[in-house]
């Protein structure tokens, strides 16, 4: 193509791309300006655009190429099997394909399944391998209401299926019309569906096209949720990139904003889609369009969801005259999930699900209506506290590794922080005289608002010559407004603090904003802006003559997890420490402030190897918790398995089994379909498997499969590496080297890369525990010294690493015939042993160095220290390990 | 089937001249036919979409030892344009059938011959869309992938990642030109 050819293409490209973004009838309007300017580009457009006036436009190019391969009907299916299903039945079609009912052809049972037979294109760019491992991901979604997916495969001519649970009913609108239910029982079975995606949320699995023709309600009254998970299936965005869209094929009908703004996809788009249902089935119509929602085009559905609010009158219109007032709080709770900004709906759909049952007690509410801006949101966000996402909290326990999810983005806006604070000055008491008194949550809730309303003119009167006071006041009475669900006053309040600041410039509020923007950005894994921000909020602090505690305790937290992510442990427990102390002296004991920070605390020492401490802490902030009532939240479950990692790693693998077991069993009682999420089943695992547990490995297979498949498991290789170690425990070698082949990659790349983390460590022991098991020994002591070097260049006092390297140093010793070495590094792993040990007294890991020394001890021939240690071993062992562990037998026989 | 049928011919001579490109695009005809072939003797008279086609030769070659990463994403491109040659080639023999010109293609129902259009309807389209695509080979892609392969919009805003919007401003833009011409060389 010449380039004149080139230019002119050029221009009349970029003058049609303009035209078609305008309204047919100012196309001649503005192709006869650009006559002015370019009159041969104009002439060229004009007949480009005259094709439009020509009768046979309309329909060019419009039916698709005939093709004489064109799609039949119907495929003859039936008959057909599929693993050991044959079809007998069409049950329906959709946007992703045929649904078939089938029968097991093996009679194994009776019962029918459904089968989903996916069009092909749906696989996309994702490929098999991720269909197949998502679809047995899914399958293990167990829940009373939802429908299980029992098999996901691909046949042999490439087309995917999915075996699902075969359920009779009806979808949920249809159900409640033919019953004829009230306002109340519709709720009532609404709150089952929510039950239903709350676990699967539990899970990080988002459903994403939740709609009524995906709720079934069954023959016997059961809600059956369909199709969990299976968007996310089907769709081709990798990993990396933030979940996407909407899928082709489903309606904007049900769509939240997000989707159809190709913006990240999170819980909070189930909680959106979610409302629209319950607004259908109370009101009978569709929230944001004014007609029938089956009258409307795609593009009505999509302009309305992006741009209108319901109209909240309605229900209270079509309801029983009685119930006004309480119906304007069910107003509210619609508007809270339909808010259009994720951040600003429900927390979860648990949040969602209690406001509901509040509703149906004649409780007060927590949604109001509430439009804040970003700032104001995340402010109150902060001191709010509640319930964080799952994302959020599996971000919270497995530390730096959560820097490699992006949807990390979404959630930190979520974080687990606090309860109102800011105690503050003098005049802090004055003001708690004048409106609130201790007793705070004896007042009905309006009495309290309007206290707050005239506390708020009080500051101003009073305190109007003292702005950095009177913005400190207005936190505190902003905080307070949050207790009592008054978001929207929260906001405004926020907003005058802001306002007052940009003029008084005070140090400690630039401070405190600082540091909570130092928090959002070490989540976000950028560590160098972290560290820029934190140090403007620490210098602005410096210059305060006696900082408040509160705002020293948010700027020390954030001090405390920046040094975490750069792996520096000890001045992490330094500054979490001093966070705690801070909150303490503040007031703040048992605010979920205090707990978060404890938290920290808890982890940051398990990091640094100071297990027994970080057990001290967990132990004791899990009983805050259950005392102040938050013992079903997902940061309980959070801190249940920094608990759990405490006593593994001090060496007490069957106390962590206890301690996971009986709470589960615990929440079971609330709620008997509980299922703790994956994290914790991982640690409970990995209890099992050290502890010698047989069912421990496939446990620990599966639960290791599920944070990776939701990519908690990018940058963190810790319960992988330890699926490699509990094949070896079990002498199984193919196994193991099977287990080990994904994380080669890792370990090399780590190398290359001059990485000198835990992580880097921790494969290398592993490789090497897979090289002497091979009889590798050379291999062996090369990685062994190689992550000595690494060990030693992160200078902590106590590594937790350095006892299992000196531990395979003994083995490899004792492998080459050099049993002096071996006992000496038993020594020094006896030694590191005890310094790590929940308890001196009693640890699996203490008994293990011990009878390693007496291995080395018995073939140097020193029979009594031998048996002395053997026996010292056994009891370490036999308390901490279940009595079939080959360790407790081989301890036994060396006495 | 014979080799030397016309509409392959000059789908394959429209590639860019790079040795590899030109592979590529070989690779995707004779996977689109091969499968195309396959699905005829399996169902004789009912065959397979066009969409399902395009897309299982793509997973077909994208697995391909051969093939390297960086070109998958043309792989697509090409393969839907394969697709129009495939198109124009059967309905070519459709109408060699009907005037009895000797291909024994018996698999091929009387129904679907009654849908086939123009053979040369479809090959005037095929040359006006390579006149595009030497100037916007992106725009050109989307009229093989709507129009030829039976994709939606927003399997095609997938593929791009790009906006549905975007899609269809594009598809009518490209529609407007291709009409234009076809109507200053008829």
């Amino acid at each position: 193509m010449s380039s004149i050819e080139a230019q002119r293409w050029q221009r009349l490209s970029h003058h049609l791309d303009r035209v078609l973004e305008l309204p047919e009838d100012e196309w001649a309007g503005y192709v006869a300006a650009l006559q002015r300017d370019d009159p041969i580009t104009a002439t060229e457009l004009d007949r480009v655009l005259r094709a439009r006036q020509d009768g046979r436009f309309a329909g060019f190019l419009g039916r698709g190429a005939p093709s004489p391969l064109s799609e039949p009907a119907r495929t003859p299916l039936i008959g057909r099997r599929i693993g050991p299903y044959v079809i007998d039945a069409e049950i329906g079609r959709g946007g992703m394909g045929g649904v078939w009912r089938a029968k097991r052809t093996d009679g194994r049972f009776e019962g029918c399944v459904a089968i989903k037979l996916l069009h092909l294109s749906w696989l996309g760019q994702v490929g098999e391998q991720r269909f197949l491992l998502e679809g047995r991901l899914l399958a293990r979604l167990d829940h009373p209401n939802i429908a299980r997916l029992l098999d996901a495969g691909v046949l042999e001519d490439g087309q995917p299926y999915l075996v699902l649970e075969y359920l009779e009913g009806k979808p949920i609108d249809a159900y409640c019309d033919s019953a004829a239910l009230d306002t109340e029982a519709r709720i009532r079975l609404f709150l089952e569906v929510t039950a239903a995606v709350a676990q699967a949320h539990r899970h990080l699995i988002v459903h994403r096209d939740l709609k009524p023709s995906n709720v079934l309600v069954t023959t016997e009254g059961t809600v059956k949720l369909l199709d969990f998970g299976i968007a996310k299936l089907v769709d081709a965005s990798p990993e990396s990139a933030p979940t996407r869209t909407l899928l082709p094929g489903l309606t904007p009908r049900y769509a939240a904003p997000e989707q159809l703004l190709g913006n990240s996809i999170t819980t909070a788009t189930d909680v959106h889609a979610l409302g629209i249902m319950l607004y259908e089935l109370l009101v009978g119509r569709h929230p944001f369009v004014g007609k029938p929602a089956t009258a409307a085009t795609d593009a009505e559905l999509m302009h309305a969801t992006l741009s209108t609010t319901p109209p909240r009158a309605s229900i209270a219109a079509t309801a029983q005259a009685g119930r006004r007032r309480t119906l304007g709080d069910l107003d509210n709770i619609l508007a809270k999930a339909l808010e259009k900004n994720p951040a600003e709906r429900y927390d979860s759909v648990g949040a969602f699900a209690d406001d509901l049952r509040r509703f149906l007690a004649h409780e007060p509410v927590h949604a109001r209506s509430f439009t804040v801006s970003y700032r104001a949101a995340r402010f109150i966000r902060r001191y709010r506290g509640g319930v964080a996402s799952a994302l959020l909290i599996a971000a919270a326990l497995i530390g730096t590794s959560v820097f490699a999810v992006t949807q990390m983005l979404e959630a930190r806006s979520q974080r687990d922080h606090a309860v109102a604070e800011a105690q503050r000055s003098q005049a802090e008491s004055d003001l708690t005289e004048f409106v609130i008194g201790d007793s705070l949550s004896r007042i009905p809730g309006d009495l309290v608002r309007r206290r707050l309303d005239r506390a708020r003119e009080f500051i101003a009167q009073r305190y109007a010559g003292s702005p950095v006071l009177a913005a400190w006041l207005l936190v505190d009475v902003s905080g307070r407004y949050i207790d009592i669900g008054e978001d929207r006053a929260a906001a405004a309040v926020i907003r005058d603090v802001e306002a007052i600041n940009n003029r008084v410039h005070d140090p400690t509020i630039t401070a405190q904003f600082a540091c909570d923007h130092a928090d959002d950005l070490v989540l976000a894994a950028n560590l160098a802006g972290a560290q820029a921000s934190l140090t403007t909020g620490l210098e602005s602090l410096r210059r305060v003559n006696d900082p408040p505690p509160s705002t020293v305790a948010s700027c020390a937290d954030s001090a405390g997890l920046l040094g975490e992510a750069q792996g520096d442990y000890g001045q992490a427990v330094v500054r979490e420490k001093e966070s705690q102390r801070m909150l303490v002296e503040a007031g703040m004991y048992g605010a979920s402030r205090y707990t978060s920070t404890t938290n920290n605390l808890g982890r940051a020492l398990n990091l640094a190897g100071d297990y027994g401490g970080g057990w001290v802490v967990m132990r004791d902030v899990l009983a805050l918790m259950r005392k102040v009532g938050r013992s079903d939240t997902s940061a309980y479950w959070a801190m249940m398995h920094n608990a759990c990692r405490a006593l593994v790693g001090g060496g007490q693998p069957l106390r962590a089994m206890k301690l996971l077991d009986e709470a589960v069993t615990s929440a079971r009682r609330g709620d008997s379909a509980f299922q703790p999420p994956f994290f914790v089943a991982a640690c409970r695992a990995s209890a099992g498997v050290l502890a010698g547990e047989p069912a421990a490995d496939a446990a620990l297979m599966t639960a290791t499969q599920t944070a990776g498949a939701a990519g908690y498991l990018a940058s963190s290789s810790f319960y992988p590496a330890m699926t490699v170690a509990a094949a070896l425990d079990r002498d199984d070698l193919a196994a193991a080297d099977s287990r080990w082949a994904p994380l080669a990659a890792g370990e090399d790349r780590a190398l290359a890369a001059g990485n000198r983390s835990a992580e880097s460590v921790r494969l290398l022991l592993v490789h090497a525990r897979l090289d002497l098991a091979h009889g590798r020994n050379e291999a062996a002591l090369h990685r062994l010294d190689l992550a000595d070097s690494l060990i030693a260049a992160r200078r902590q006092p106590i590594n937790p690493d350095s006892y299992d390297l000196e531990v395979l140093r003994a083995q490899a010793a004792m492998q080459s015939g050099d049993y002096a070495a071996a006992a000496g590094h038993a020594t020094s792993a006896v030694a590191l042993a005890r310094a790590a040990a929940v308890d001196e007294s009693s640890s699996a890991w203490l008994g293990e160095a011990l009878l390693a020394r007496a291995r080395a001890e018995k073939a140097l021939g020193q029979a009594d220290p031998a048996v002395a240690d053997a026996r010292q071993a056994l009891g370490h062992l036999a308390a901490n390990l279940l009595p079939t562990h080959p360790l407790v037998s081989e301890a036994r026989g060396l006495q | 089937m014979s080799d030397d049928i016309p509409g392959r011919q000059a789908a394959a001579e429209q590639r860019p001249a790079a040795g590899d490109d030109k592979a590529l695009f070989a690779a995707s005809y004779a996977e689109l036919r091969k499968l195309a072939e396959r699905e005829l003797r399996r169902y004789p008279g009912m065959g397979m979409s066009a969409t399902t086609l395009v897309h299982e030769a793509y997973l077909n070659l994208a697995e391909r030892p051969g093939i390297a990463f960086a070109e998958r994403g043309k792989l697509i491109g090409y393969t839907a344009r394969a697709m129009r040659g495939l198109l124009i080639d059967f309905a070519r023999r459709q109408q060699a059938v009907k005037r009895g010109a000797g291909f024994a293609i018996t698999q091929l129902s009387t129904k679907i011959g009654e849908e086939v259009a123009d053979a040369a309807e479809l090959a005037r389209i095929s040359d006006a869309l390579d006149e595009l695509a030497r100037l916007d080979p992106r725009l050109a892609e989307i009229v093989d992938l709507k129009y030829f392969c039976g994709f939606s919009f927003a399997e095609i805003a997938r593929l791009r990642d790009v906006s549905e919007r975007t899609v269809q401003r594009d598809w009518e833009k490209a529609r407007l030109l291709l009409f234009r011409d076809l109507e200053t060389s008829a």
